[in-house]
Order: structure tokens, then C-alpha cells, then sequence
């Protein structure tokens, strides 16, 4: 069964100007990826699936909910080990609703970060005591 | 919330039944080749096995299933604090794989199996663990605790309601 598409259409005096959610949801993407101390994306069992058989979509760990002018984000995010999560989730948050406002106009009511996971390097030097 | 190896179980046996369904179609169209391949296995004493064999397999699974949905589901998710700009929340298997990374500092010790819950926003930490022979348990344990309480403060900003330690095994 097919996803419907779902799009925002801005009336301008020349014509319509269409932004799908995909568009939306990779300018999320990007903007997530770019924060210092998030290791990836978690788009869960479908996005594991499609990492598989060599589909990857930048727009992979993330829900938009785009309605008239305002849009919901949901983030799914794995951290790296040793960076204090509530600094990098709220980076995160701000860096995605300049993104997203700067580049579509719309407004970001909110941004929720989901924090599925912590991604260990193969020696973790770190000292925690 | 369904578990991952449940989820698993449950495609293999849908699979199964996607196949039977399919085959059950074709008999009622008329094609009975299936069928007199089912009546020669079951009169060969050494092909039988492969039913008996395919029977265990999908008691084993219905099994598995039986029991994992009986199972008491932990909550997934430690909502930490709403924001101004959205809500922040952690996982559970986020948390128990920061928690097992504090205890792995302590060299003497190992974690069994870490169990969290959450509760009024505050988090239950069981643990149950292996000591080296001649380790002073209290004072070790208690560091544990200490270490514990603090990492996960300070690294997720989620609340410590308590640590419970159950040293279960002694490594030999």
C-alpha cells in the first residue's frame, strides 16, 4: 500500500511553491547528523532493513508532522559515549528548528529528541570515576 | 511493544502460513500433487521425521511467543524534561548500556543483567553481579552505587530514585 504524499503549498503571485514532508524531514536529517556527539540516526527495524539492501535516506530516524504553517519533529538518535545527553539533545533542537525556519518558513512548534541508544568506540578511554 | 526476537518469530511463522494458505488455494483449484507428496511422506518411516522435525519447530515458536506476550513488558522510554523547544526522552536500552559502561570501571565486578524502571520520573537501577573472590563487598558496592548515581546524572540529567546490588555469583 502506498504512503500518501503529503505536501505544503505556498501560494506566491507567480504560482504554487510545493514542500513535501521528505524535504522537511531531510532538512531535520542533515541538521541532526551535523551535531557534535550524535553518532547516527535510529530509524529502527524498516531503516535497518533498507540500511541492508543499500537504501539510505537522509531523512532515516526522523517524523514530521507538517500542518498549515507550524511542523512537529520527532528525532530517533543514537549519542556517541561520553557526551552529556541533555546538551546534545538540546543542540540538537535548536539546530533543527533554524534549519528548517530558515530554509522553508515554516514555524517549528516543537522538536522531540528520542535518545534510542549509545554507540560505544572499541576501546571507550573515558574515565568515569 | 512487541520484542525484537518476537517480531522475528512472528514474520517465520507468517511466512509459514502465507505458504500454507497458498498451497491450500491450489488443492481447492484442483491441484493435488502436494497432497500425494503429504500421503508419501507420511507412509515413509525415515521422511516423517521432516514433519515431526517442522511440528517441534512451530511448537517451539508458538511456545516462545505464549510466553513473551505473558511476560511483564518494561516501559521503553525515561522522559528526562520538556523544553522550551520540544521534549528530551531516553530510552530504557539507552540508559541499562550507560549503566553497564559504569560498572565495567570497576574491574573485580560484572553485571549480570542490569533491570531499570522508571517511575514519577525517577529511575530504579537492579543490579545483579559477579565479584572477583577476596573483594570487599560493602565498600565496593557501595562505591558502585556512588558511581552509578553520579554518571547517570550527570550524563543524562534523569533523577536516581535508588540502586539496588544483589551479588549473585562469585567468579571462580
Amino acid at each position: 500500500m502506498e504512503k500518501e504524499s503529503k505536501e505544503k503549498t505556498i501560494r506566491t503571485k507567480e504560482g504554487t511553491v510545493k514542500i513535501s514532508d521528505e524535504v522537511v524531514a531531510i532538512i531535520a536529517g542533515l541538521a541532526t547528523t551535523e551535531v557534535k556527539g550524535v553518532a547516527g540516526m535510529s530509524g529502527g527495524i524498516v531503516g535497518g532493513l533498507a540500511d541492508f539492501v543499500g537504501k539510505k535516506s537522509p531523512a532515516k530516524g526522523v517524523k514530521v508532522d507538517v500542518g498549515d504553517q507550524e511542523v512537529t519533529v520527532d528525532v530517533y538518535v543514537i549519542v556517541e559515549f561520553g557526551v552529556r545527553i541533555p546538551d546534545v539533545a538540546h543542540e540538537i533542537q535548536r539546530k533543527v528548528k533554524k534549519a528548517i525556519e530558515d530554509m522553508t518558513g515554516l514555524t517549528v512548534l516543537e522538536t522531540n529528541v528520542h535518545i534510542q541508544g549509545v554507540s560505544f568506540p572499541s576501546e571507550a578511554k573515558e574515565e568515569i570515576k | 511493544m512487541v520484542s525484537r526476537q518476537s517480531r522475528m518469530v512472528i514474520s517465520i511463522l507468517s511466512s509459514g502460513y502465507l505458504l500454507l494458505a497458498v498451497l491450500f488455494f491450489n488443492i481447492s483449484l484442483g491441484w493435488f500433487t502436494p497432497v500425494d507428496h503429504f500421503d508419501y511422506l507420511l507412509l515413509d518411516p525415515h521422511k516423517r521425521w521432516v514433519l515431526g522435525f517442522i511440528s517441534f519447530l512451530v511448537f517451539l515458536f508458538s511456545l516462545f511467543l505464549l510466553f513473551d506476550n505473558l511476560r511483564t513488558k518494561q516501559k521503553i522510554t525515561a522522559t528526562i524534561h520538556q523544553t522550551a523547544l520540544g521534549q528530551i526522552e531516553i530510552t530504557i536500552p539507552a540508559l541499562e548500556a550507560l549503566v553497564c559502561k559504569a560498572v565495567q570501571t570497576f574491574k573485580e565486578i560484572d553485571v549480570v543483567k542490569p533491570i531499570l524502571e522508571l517511575k514519577e520520573n525517577k529511575l530504579t537501577v537492579v543490579l545483579k553481579i559477579k565479584v572477583n573472590p577476596d573483594l570487599d563487598i560493602p565498600q565496593t558496592t557501595a562505591e558502585l552505587q556512588h558511581v552509578i548515581k553520579d554518571y547517570i546524572t550527570e550524563t543524562t540529567g534523569t533523577s536516581i530514585h535508588t540502586i539496588k546490588v544483589e551479588v549473585a555469583q562469585i567468579n571462580s
